[in-house]
């Protein structure tokens, strides 16, 4: 099959893009989001893995016949090792989309897997680096908080209803969103008897039992009642996360309320019952957490609670936002969602079309960049937050 | 309170661990010595923040040996719990580390604990290393270090940062005039008390804090003048009247 195309003087031709699987993956198997922005620094998009990962990258034939053969091979197999299609024959399956798995062994390094036209030595058609990293790891204390005032006593309806297994599986999700990064929260502490007693009233609005009370968005006034949780039942070395019963906000109907925020400055999160899905949930968290390892820091080197799309409410320094996909797929764009309802102000704050950014409809992505493009002062963050890992706890 | 309670809980690797060999003492010792070298690199990282509970010369020691550990976050463990579990039988080992580690970020915090045990001796390396050092990280830590253990051209760098256009390196570099620590440099704070550029969110995103530079200089000021300051202190923006004050402290020390 042929595609006509008319060309003036010259035109790019993408035969083939690498792309994070969406489909259903075997167990034990990581979806990484490949860093394609660009052709600069890596020649060509890069992936995260970690040391001994098995992982799942799709090839898509976008200006190729669904059926022109093609073939994979690694240019280092005793570092990253091709598993599906088998490495004797190479060949990729059909269709618009084809699997492709590998094992990354155990060095760190950047290691390219190419795709072959015609046959298994084929002329090279793509290539995407494998960026194998070693496993950091961050840990953390979670509490089961419980908020109330006296005279009432810790119940199970002040208390959050997560219990700690539930709170692990969104973790182990949290884990999964991370991993492209080489970095895993872990929690070794669990603390089940905290309790927020002192919180003070906002705008005339009393705190009640079960819920964080917070500043009207937007306010600029300091959180105390967050600084207060980050004071209670504090664990050293460790990032504080408290699940509670709610995050509302210090309005009439308590609205807007929150899935979750943190602070780089407290190292601590607050985390609130919810039942939306679990990878909402765990996308929640995973920005939060994002803050804190100061992704997106505009300059990568001071803490700034910035966003993907540079907004300019958090960035002072920053003259516009961004609108373009890859900002939407990214963790730290700065909604949850992508649909108009999740958007405020009037109409929504972005008026752009299409809202699948690759990780279905109305959903904003899990994507954390590798590279470092000079017209980016938000990217690099691979590098940010581990650097942020590092020195995390250090006095 | 037992060691097999802490047995347990580093078998599970759970965190508590630590408040039980804070509560155990010398007791806890035996039982962390002989599980570390048979840990994987998360129980050799719990076992040595409980060395660090535990102090004592076989704490330093063993997070000093930890400093040559393969695993990235068993050393950076030692070398953030050396900031504060350390002696001065430390200064030799660790200047050796600053100037044969192989491991940029643990020359240069080796370096900045060096300064914090006040490590005169250790003058020469770290001036050597600091020609040479290619980390541009590790190369400031050991100037800092410099700057701290005496009064020449590297805490005259410090102190004209404190005058630099870029109010994110002011911020930094009031940092770095509490890490040198000298009491005696505490007027040199005063004009930055006026300086109100934000810097640092201490809030959250929803919420934004904007911590200043003169919130920082406050900071510093009751971090150094070993006076208790008349009103709270840390994370916050402080008031007109509360930064008065803060400059009244160092009139007083003068």
């Amino acid at each position: 099959m042929y595609y006509p195309m008319e060309i003036y003087k010259w035109e790019r031709v993408v035969p083939v893009w690498f792309t994070r699987c969406i489909g259903q993956l075997p167990a034990g198997t990581y979806a990484p989001d490949p860093d394609d922005r660009g052709f600069t620094v890596y020649s060509g998009p890069v992936v995260g893995v970690c040391r001994g990962d098995l992982a799942r990258i799709d090839l898509r034939r976008e200006e190729l016949d669904s059926a022109a053969p093609l073939f994979v091979t690694s240019v280092s197999p005793d570092k990253v090792a091709i598993v599906h299609p088998s490495p004797d024959s190479g060949q990729l399956t059909t269709g618009y989309r084809a699997n492709i798995d590998f094992r990354a062994a155990g060095i760190d390094g950047d290691f390219k897997i190419q795709v072959h036209a015609q046959k298994l030595d084929g002329p090279i058609i793509a290539e995407l680096t494998v960026h194998v990293s070693t496993l950091l790891t961050i840990l953390c204390a979670v509490h089961r908080t419980a908020i109330f005032s006296s005279p009432s006593t810790r119940t199970a309806a002040n208390t959050t209803s997560r219990s700690f297994g539930n709170i692990d599986t969104l973790i182990t999700e949290v884990n999964r969103q991370w991993r492209p990064c080489g970095i895993e929260f872990a929690v070794d502490t669990r603390k089940d008897d905290t309790n927020l007693t002192n919180q003070v009233s906002r705008n005339g609005i009393e705190p009640t039992d079960g819920a964080l009370l917070c500043p009207v968005y937007g306010s600029h006034e300091a959180n105390e009642n967050f600084t207060r949780l980050m004071a209670t039942d504090r664990v050293d070395r460790r990032l504080n996360i408290h699940f509670v019963r709610q995050i509302r906000t210090a309005s009439a109907n308590g609205e807007p309320s929150y899935i979750g925020f943190g602070s780089s400055a407290e190292k601590g999160l607050a985390v609130s019952d919810t039942d939306t899905d679990l990878e909402t949930q765990a996308h929640t968290l995973s920005h939060e957490l994002g803050h804190i390892l100061n992704l997106s820091g505009v300059g990568h080197s001071v803490r700034e609670d910035a966003h993907s799309d540079d907004d300019p409410q958090w960035n002072t320094s920053v003259p516009a936002r961004r609108h373009d996909l890859w900002t939407r797929r990214r963790l730290m764009y700065y909604m949850v969602g992508l649909d108009a309802a999740d958007r405020t102000g009037p109409g929504g704050r972005y008026s752009f079309d299409g809202t699948d950014a690759g990780y279905g409809e109305g959903r904003s992505g899990h994507m954390i960049t590798i590279k470092n493009l000079t017209q980016d002062a938000t990217d690099n963050e691979y590098t940010d937050a581990r650097n942020r890992q590092a020195t995390l706890f250090t006095p | 309170m037992t060691t097999q309670l802490l047995e347990d809980q580093l078998n599970h690797l759970n965190g508590e661990a630590r408040d039980t060999a804070r509560k155990l003492g010398r007791e806890a010792l035996p039982v962390l010595l002989k599980r570390y070298p048979v840990e994987a690199p998360r129980g050799r990282a719990l076992v040595l923040e409980c060395l660090a509970e535990v102090k004592g010369e076989e704490a330093v020691q063993a997070l000093l040996r930890a400093l040559l550990d393969p695993d990235p976050d068993v050393w950076r463990t030692a070398l953030d719990l050396l900031h504060t579990t350390n002696s001065p039988a430390a200064i030799e080992p660790l200047t050796t580390q600053v100037s044969y580690s192989l491991q940029a970020r643990v020359r240069g915090e080796a370096a900045r604990i060096l300064g914090k045990l006040g490590a005169v001796s250790s003058l020469p390396a770290l001036k050597k290393q600091a020609g040479i050092e290619p980390d541009p990280n590790s190369a400031r830590g050991i100037r800092l270090a410099i700057a701290r253990l005496e009064d020449g051209p590297e805490r005259i760098q410090v102190l004209k940062r404190l005058e630099d256009p870029d109010p994110k390196i002011r911020y930094q570099a009031i940092g770095d005039l509490e890490y040198i620590n000298d009491p005696k440099l505490l007027p040199r704070l005063i004009p930055l008390l006026g300086d109100e550029e934000g810097v640092v969110n201490i809030g959250q995103e929803m919420w934004p804090v904007w911590h200043r530079v003169c919130d920082r200089a406050v900071d510093a000021i009751a971090a150094l003048s070993g006076k208790p300051m008349p009103f709270p202190v840390g994370k916050r923006n402080y008031a007109k009247d509360e930064i008065q004050k803060a400059r009244q402290i160092i009139a007083q020390l003068r």
